[in-house]
């Protein structure tokens, strides 16, 4: 199964790997990621990963758990969009 | 005020109480040190920096404050990454402050140059790199708080030399935010659930770990142990929730616990697990741990909610307030009649007794003597990691929470002489008496000579079976006797007690133990007793891997 996230972070220098490495500790595979960072400074994060349905209950916890990340959403899908997401965030 | 960095960070350790600290200097971290010689904080100068992070674990863990290490940049703070790991398995409250390379050098490879926060990002609750000076302080609070709230951990604080030696505007202040108490609606149900769950039960029982010792609610769990008439069992991180002597509590359960307990949790209906992940070290076979039961699960983090075993109820949330609100719905609930299934508890105690030979030295019948010897004093055991851990764990007369420090998540050989130093330090009223193996005390066993200098009463005894004993018992159970890279030759440990100046002396009998024990006890400084025991001796109980808790090799 393939389930997207919508991740808000403070964007701090070691936000990004920090969120990656928790994908990459506990054996998530991602397919997928784009990112943008606003005027703000927030940084937006859609990931694309594999899972089943317990262990993305699980990965949701392990993303909330850290400092940097300010919230987390399931959305339907990537591609559809990823693209009109970004560019809106990037622009606001 | 206009302060430097290493200024301000030392005025942020006084702001949150901090009074010792355990360190090693070098380069990049020299003008901290030169910020501490003239401060009001203790600085402990360990041997080595892993010493230095394992010192300020055992000190957080025994008196509860935030520990506090400092190193410097490259080896010294790769040196750290074990204690932090070992602090950050075991939820202990840590802060480590490293020196960095000057920010003009970051990246490029300079001398003692480590990218630490990226090393530690797996083993740290969260982890700083400091960029520039006006949020250094802010840092500082923040590492202390997110240290200590929630689920505690270590934190580590990397800091380049430009930064410490930088002058800037100090604001002093203190913040701290407490979490908020849980009060949704699902929060509410779950809560109402467990209590039907329990009432309806036949054969509950109580599951104690480590979070309860980390979130202080051991008068919580005694208390709704009580209300409700259920016998309580403990992890090895959760001993000392419940004193042996409680008439409930069956001791510990998992791949070396009580046969009672392990029996007890086996054939449960109900299992209230309190501030435990369910290690694999507790639950042996998951799917059989679960047959037949319901999970109750109690954890201030959300992360642990059916991470190893599937959850049929779960409380996430401060753990005191979930525990008082439980209480308070038993109170108001008639009382549940647990007689029969305390009576096949009963039953198991006698068919499984536990038994002391004297006629030998060997470490259950020490642990017996220790804790029976030292009665009326308070007392903080520390153990390393092996089969003297597991018959610490079984055998010692565990009484009160911070009494029992052992590093059960990572399995860190080496961690115990620190950490008793960490722990004796905190605790200069109570006796700290580390058990350690041969194997174990040889990986940080110069840090007798940081407990020399700091002049501390530390009573070290090791178990010396000359033998990696817990791998061998393995080997010999499991490997066909072939003992691999685990029989080791008789090392002098009475010369190199002497050689740092601690008092020491060898026995290979009762009696010996019993009088050396006693001098021990009347030291003044560390005293290291050798105990040699046979290297046969194995660690019973024992379950079968991959089987039920209930399922014993011995």
């Amino acid at each position: 199964m393939k389930q997207t996230v919508l991740i808000s972070l403070r964007n701090q220098e070691e936000g990004l790997v920090r969120l990656i490495g928790v994908f990459r500790r506990r054996g998530y595979r991602i397919e997928k990621l784009s990112m943008s960072i606003n005027q703000a400074d927030d940084m937006k994060i859609l990931v694309t990963f594999s899972c089943n349905q317990l262990t993305e209950h699980q990965l949701l916890h392990y993303v909330k758990k850290l400092i940097d990340v300010v919230t987390v959403e399931v959305v339907d899908d990537h591609s559809n969009f990823a693209e009109r997401y970004i560019t809106a965030h990037q622009s606001a | 005020m206009q302060l430097s960095g290493s200024e301000m960070i030392v005025k942020c350790l006084l702001e949150q109480n901090v009074d010792t600290v355990f360190g090693y200097p070098g380069g990049a971290i020299m003008p901290l040190y030169d910020a501490l010689y003239d401060a009001p904080i203790r600085h402990v100068l360990t041997v080595h920096e892993q010493g230095a992070a394992h010192a300020a674990d055992g000190y957080a863990r025994s008196c509860g404050k935030v520990g506090v290490c400092i190193a410097t940049s490259g080896p010294g703070a790769t040196n750290l990454v074990t204690g932090l790991a070992t602090a950050f398995m075991d939820s202990s409250p840590v802060v480590a402050i490293t020196g960095q390379v000057a920010t003009s050098f970051l990246g490029r490879d300079a001398f003692q140059e480590i990218d630490i926060v990226g090393m530690t990002m797996s083993v740290t609750k969260h982890n700083f790199l400091v960029r520039d000076l006006s949020s250094l302080a802010e840092i500082v609070r923040m590492a202390f708080r997110i240290a200590a709230s929630g689920r505690p951990g270590p934190v580590l604080i990397d800091v380049p030399r430009d930064i410490l030696l930088a002058q800037g505007e100090f604001v002093p202040g203190f913040s701290f935010e407490k979490e908020n108490a849980s009060t949704d609606v699902s929060y509410q149900q779950a809560v109402i659930s467990a209590a039907d769950a329990i009432s309806n039960s036949e054969r509950p029982v109580m599951l104690v770990g480590g979070g309860i010792k980390a979130g202080q609610t051991w008068e919580e769990a005694r208390k709704l142990a009580d209300t409700i008439g259920i016998p309580a069992v403990s992890t090895l991180m959760g001993l000392g929730a419940f004193s042996v002597k409680d008439a409930g509590f069956l001791g510990m359960t998992g791949m070396h616990g009580h046969k009672t307990a392990n029996w007890a949790v086996s054939e449960a209906d109900v299992i209230l697990g309190i501030g435990t992940r369910f290690n694999d070290r507790i639950t042996s076979d998951c799917s059989k741990y679960v047959q037949g039961k319901t999970i109750i699960h109690l954890d201030v983090d959300p992360a642990e909610m059916s991470k190893n075993i599937p959850a049929d109820i779960m409380i996430i949330g401060d753990l005191r307030q979930t525990l008082n609100t439980l209480n308070d719905l038993f109170l108001q609930r008639p009382s549940v009649d647990f007689s029969a299934w305390r009576k096949k508890i009963a039953n198991w105690r006698q068919e499984f007794p536990i038994e002391y030979k004297a006629s030998q030295l060997n470490a259950p019948w020490m642990m017996k003597h220790m804790s029976e010897n030292i009665a009326g004093k308070s007392v903080v055991w520390v153990t390393d990691v092996g089969q003297h851990q597991m018959w610490a764990a079984q055998h010692l007369q565990i009484g009160t929470p911070r009494e029992w420090i052992s590093p059960g998540g990572l399995g860190t050989m080496g961690f115990g002489l620190p950490a008793a130093i960490g722990a004796q330090i905190a605790c200069p009223d109570k006796q700290t008496v580390l058990v350690v193996g041969d194997g174990g005390f040889k990986m940080t066993g110069m840090e007798l000579y940081t407990a020399i200098n700091a002049k501390l009463p530390l009573i070290v005894v090791i178990i010396n079976n000359q033998a990696l004993g817990m791998v061998r018992q393995w080997q010999e159970l499991f490997f066909q006797q072939r003992y691999s890279a685990t029989i080791l030759s008789r090392f002098d440990f009475v010369s190199f007690s002497h050689a740092c100046g601690a008092s020491a002396v060898e026995v290979f009998n009762p009696s010996e133990f019993s009088s050396a024990f006693e001098q021990a006890l009347q030291s003044e400084r560390a005293f290291v007793i050798v105990a040699n025991v046979e290297t046969g001796d194995l660690v019973d109980p024992m379950v079968s891997p991959g089987q039920s808790i209930n399922q014993f090799v011995r």
